[in-house]
């Protein structure tokens, strides 16, 4: 292939330490290292509207990435949010609405 | 909750922080259209998530650095953006205090100071409550202006607010539930 940097290293079912970029550093050679361009992690918040909106849980969710974010850093690589967003896609179902008009979404 | 005001200032508040926390890039995830409601629009009508994007966008636009101001403890942020050349361009402002629509709507006011303008504009990031849903009837509104369903174009006249600034302090008042980007 000759061609290096270009794999978004990411395993994403638990939230940093237990899994994340520190964790794929740690486990890997450089070899492997070398084909990844950056680093990645999900982050669903979730919860209410008042929960998810509160800044200081804004400040608290993404400090809990602060420790993985150094340690990509710390080997040249960039940290993303690969995929993000307010609730799980997957349990949207319970999401309030009786709304006749949802279908519009 | 996917589809309110209160998600669209989630969008704004979390992407400058993961900016400030010198993360690169977010993606945020988008499902089936017409079947998703975190998606920020939907067949026919805008998302209110929508607009905490564009007020992210327009804080962040032809910065070179952006500086997380406040600790993150508490109900309110504060987020400075700086040009290439280390002059602040714009500061963002969000009070985050959770206003659902009933009862007396609170405000915060946040004072800054050390400027060098007589006068700084701002535009506001604001509507009815944090439930406000756009598919419900009631759209946000950014500088004013909404976006009209299936077309993304602007509508209403768009508006700046102007405050005075005295011996180098100005004073911007947020109500619980909105956002405001100020042009240095």
């Amino acid at each position: 292939m000759g061609k290096t940097s270009i794999i978004e290293a990411c395993n994403s079912l638990s939230n940093p330490p237990t899994w994340g970029a520190a964790e794929l550093i740690a486990a890997q050679n450089s070899t492997a290292l070398s084909y990844v361009k950056d680093f990645s992690h999900h982050n669903y918040p979730g919860g209410t509207v008042q929960s998810l909106m509160s800044h200081s849980n804004v400040a608290s969710n993404m400090a809990t990435f602060s420790s993985d974010v150094a340690a990509a850093l710390n080997i040249g690589r960039q940290y993303v949010f690969g995929e993000i967003n307010s609730g799980m896609y997957s349990v949207i179902s319970i999401f309030p609405s009786k709304n006749k008009k949802e279908s519009q979404f | 909750m996917s589809p309110t005001f209160g998600a669209g200032l989630w969008v704004g508040d979390v992407s400058l922080r993961a900016a400030s926390a010198s993360i690169s890039r977010l993606y945020f995830h988008h499902g089936t259209i017409g079947a998703c409601q975190y998606c920020w629009w939907g067949r026919y009508d805008m998302g209110a998530p929508y607009y905490g994007a564009i007020f992210a966008t327009a804080a962040m636009a032809g910065g070179a650095r952006i500086a997380a101001i406040d600790s993150g403890s508490g109900a309110y942020a504060v987020y400075a953006i700086y040009s290439s050349a280390g002059k602040p361009m714009r500061v963002a402002l969000y009070n985050s205090d959770y206003y659902a629509g009933s009862g007396t709507r609170g405000s915060q006011s946040f004072v800054l100071t050390g400027l060098t303008n007589t006068i700084v504009t701002a535009k506001r990031l604001t509507a009815a409550s944090a439930l406000s849903r756009v598919d419900q009837g009631s759209s946000p509104t950014w500088g004013g202006q909404s976006y009209a369903g299936g077309t993304c174009v602007a509508t209403g006249s768009a508006t700046l607010e102007t405050t005075t600034v005295s011996s180098g302090k100005a004073t911007f008042t947020l109500e619980a539930s909105e956002a405001l980007l100020v042009y240095l």
